[in-house]
């Protein structure tokens, strides 16, 4: 149900927010370089957990030019964090996730999403966990995976 | 006439898209102000003239709910128009920041012509 509900709705936001193609990734994902991303959030209401997304670097800097409608990466900034973006794009799936699991009536708070940069061991595990779910965005792996604590 | 807008949003991809869409959607924009927290959004507030402010909720240091509190019990700041642009969809805090004045709501993911049509709404269609 939980998994079901991260698909529908990742995809949903990701499309809308990203304007990338996005599909589920049931096998091994398509050869990637490190650096990794990992941004995560807890939330806390009826039931609390945690909501992480593990990309690489080189996608979180697509989506934040996709996101910024811009086609050259220096129009963003010398002060702009691509992973931002990402944090964004973790903040929208897990709003709308909660109420897909929840209902709409109970109120979760939510913890600002952190970003962090992840070894190559840490990407290695997600790829292999049965817990996380695997998408492409045009290609590239991402992976989000939910613990309900 | 132009508008100057404040954006409250922890995140600068936010605050990036909001601007983009106002500059791109044809209406006259005076100052585009932002802040990161309800804290600095206050401060700005109580410098700048600002016609109308697009709030996030979940936000450190100081949310948008408690951002929207402290601009109604404001003398000087309580009349100008709040739209809360945020990803909290449940309904019972949507009621809630209804009842604080909130003038609209608008849940992420956004369209560009949603916050267009809000804008035109609220300062009498230049959107």
């Amino acid at each position: 149900m939980s998994k079901n509900a991260l698909v529908s709705v990742f995809s949903r936001v990701a499309e809308e927010m990203t304007f990338m193609f996005v599909e589920t990734l049931d096998g091994p994902p398509p050869p990637t370089e490190p650096p990794y991303m990992c941004v995560s959030m807890q939330f806390m209401g009826p039931f609390s957990g945690v909501l992480s997304l593990y990309a690489p670097g080189s996608l979180c800097r697509q989506v934040a030019m996709n996101v910024l409608g811009i086609d050259d990466p220096q129009e963003m900034g010398e002060h702009f964090k691509p992973c931002d973006t990402m944090c964004e794009l973790l903040n929208v799936t897990c709003g709308n996730l909660l109420p897909e699991l929840a209902g709409r009536e109970p109120v979760f708070n939510l913890t600002p999403p952190m970003a962090l940069e992840v070894d190559d061991s840490t990407w290695n595990s997600i790829v292999q966990d049965a817990e996380a779910q695997g998408f492409l965005l045009d290609d590239q792996p991402v992976y989000l995976k939910l613990l309900r604590s | 006439m132009a508008y100057n807008i404040l954006v409250v949003d922890d995140s600068a991809t936010v605050r990036a898209v909001i601007r983009k869409t106002l500059e791109l959607s044809g209406i006259e924009l005076g100052e585009f102000l932002e802040a990161a927290n309800g804290k600095e959004g206050l401060e700005t507030l109580r410098k700048s003239w600002v016609d109308l402010v697009f709030c996030d909720i979940n936000m450190p240091v100081m949310n948008g709910e408690e951002m929207i509190r402290a601009m109604r019990e404001d003398e000087e700041l309580r009349s100008i128009p709040v739209v809360v642009v945020s990803t909290e969809a449940s309904s019972t805090r949507i009621e809630s920041l209804h009842r604080l004045g909130v003038q609209d709501y608008i849940k992420k993911p956004f369209t560009p012509e949603m916050l267009r049509n809000v804008v035109k709404t609220l300062l009498g269609g230049q959107g």
